[in-house]
């Protein structure tokens, strides 16, 4: 009975999938189809034979994003073993700030972030994209759940064991909850790419954004090589995200039903 | 849990050959584009006293092409890795015409400079062209000196086939030994690693002595047959 409610259900999820699936499909359609020309790949040329700025972008946010991501992670660990695992006078203080900071939107900390920025003499240099992300809040806070749940009994068992406290992090604790971190690294990676507000308001030059923001300047009405640079930007979250899926699952699940 | 394993593979390994495919297509188009630029040989206007009074100037008939109000002049842009040189249009009437050159309003970039107008070009500048500007271009295409310059590369080229041929191969190495990574294989996809980057390192430094003179490349792709076969 089940089993056929199940199947009955396949067309419409296999058409929610293809409204998901649209605005890719129609990338890679147009990608390969002008208006004028017909079916040409002149825009795949363009972007990774023809010049090379939008490759030599890629690889730049490539390793921004890379940076960032397991900045947060390390950071995220370390801290959120600590709200976990430890007490400490204005622990509970400490970590609502965390979450007031969290929940607060983007925009409300540009400012104060940009006059910091310029007081530490970041500003127009990728400095200024990577240190304010890397200690974001977020990663902080979903680590304190999660790493809340890993039994104190298996700490206690390291500590006699000899383990000092970053081998309870490297060994115990971050093992314990390894969907959770590989999560919070995808997701900051995501976050990182889709990078827009911060480029536009700590980076002067147009030479320096990163490829999110380029990719609204790419070749404006050539809507053949923003097709394809959008395609390009697809590549590295596809890849986590189909390498992690299993962790992605996991991480997610174990945060929203425990 | 071994099928999972098996996709992830299946996924490492992908993603490896797109990396090392991209990594390769940016070595060869940074290259790709320094061929392909266009050489141009500029001028700035001439005056007289009388005519720098008159705030005029004369350039070559030479400097305009079909369109008879339209010159190229060429612009320095800060580019990705540095200042590069961009040809740009401008409508420049000519007040008058007397051997071979036009009376045309003087014409200042933004540091009050006279512009380069582009005299010549080896094929038809179109907006937002790069170039390179090549003071005896023209006089070393019609002196056969890239001809020959042409014929020296082709002597060169089955050696250059070979020397490309062994960088794939050794690059293809090295992918395989990154596909290790993902089995902690740390030491061989370090190694498969370092093995990638000093093909493209070996590549980068060898496409440089790689001189095609302009004029025997197409167009406007590096890819296109067409101009070749036309040629």
């Amino acid at each position: 009975m089940d089993r056929n409610k199940g199947k009955k259900s396949l067309p419409a999820l296999f058409l929610l999938a293809l409204l998901f699936l649209f605005p890719v499909l129609y990338m890679l359609f147009r990608s390969v189809y002008t208006a004028g020309d017909g079916i040409s790949f002149l825009s795949y040329y363009e972007v990774l034979l023809g010049r090379p700025e939008y490759l030599v972008r890629f690889f730049r946010s490539l390793g921004m994003c890379l940076l960032i991501a397991a900045g947060q992670t390390l950071i995220s660990c370390l801290a959120g073993t600590a709200f976990a695992k430890y007490r400490f006078i204005g622990d509970r203080f400490w970590f609502a700030v965390f979450v007031l900071f969290m929940i607060l939107p983007i925009q409300v900390t540009l400012l104060p972030n940009y006059i910091l920025l310029e007081m530490l003499g970041f500003l127009n240099s990728w400095k200024a994209l990577i240190i304010p992300a890397v200690f974001s809040p977020f990663g902080t806070v979903w680590l304190t759940f999660v790493f809340r749940a890993v039994p104190d009994g298996s700490l206690d068992a390291a500590r006699i064991d000899g383990a000092n406290q970053l081998q309870l992090i490297r060994y115990i604790i971050t093992p314990a909850a390894k969907p959770a971190v590989v999560t919070l690294f995808v997701l900051t990676f995501t976050e990182s790419w889709n990078m827009v507000e911060q480029p536009m308001i700590f980076l002067e030059r147009e030479q320096d954004y990163p490829l999110s923001v380029f990719l609204a300047a790419v070749s404006q009405g050539d809507i053949g090589i923003q097709s394809v640079c959008g395609l390009l930007c697809l590549v590295p979250v596809t890849f986590f995200f189909l390498y992690y899926r299993e962790e992605l699952t996991d991480g997610l699940k174990d945060v929203l039903w425990g | 849990m071994g099928m999972i394993k098996m996709t992830k593979k299946k996924i490492w390994n992908a993603g490896c050959v797109v990396l090392v495919l991209l990594l390769l297509c940016t070595v060869i188009s940074f290259h790709v584009e320094r061929l392909m630029r266009i050489p141009v040989e500029v001028v700035r206007g001439s005056q007289s006293e009388e005519e720098k009074a008159m705030r005029l100037a004369r350039i070559p008939l030479s400097c305009y092409g079909e369109d008879p109000s339209t010159v190229f002049y060429v612009e320095e842009q800060e580019g990705l890795f540095g200042m590069e040189l961009v040809a740009h249009t401008k409508e420049v009437w000519p007040i008058e015409t007397a051997e071979d050159m036009a009376l045309v309003p003087e014409q200042l970039d933004d540091d009050g400079l006279p512009l380069q107008i582009v005299r010549w070009s080896v094929y038809p500048l179109e907006d937002g062209d790069l170039v390179v500007v090549q003071e005896d271009g023209e006089s070393r295409m019609l002196s056969g000196v890239n001809a020959e310059q042409l014929q020296e590369l082709k002597k060169q080229l089955p050696g250059m086939a070979v020397c490309l041929f062994v960088l794939l191969a050794f690059m293809a190495l090295g992918t395989w030994n990154l596909f290790h990574l993902q089995s902690r294989a740390y030491k061989r996809g370090l190694a498969g690693a370092v093995i990638i980057l000093a093909c493209l390192g070996i590549l980068w430094a060898g496409l440089w002595t790689l001189e095609i003179p302009r004029e025997y490349l197409p167009p406007e792709y590096i890819l296109d047959v067409k101009g070749y076969v036309n040629w």
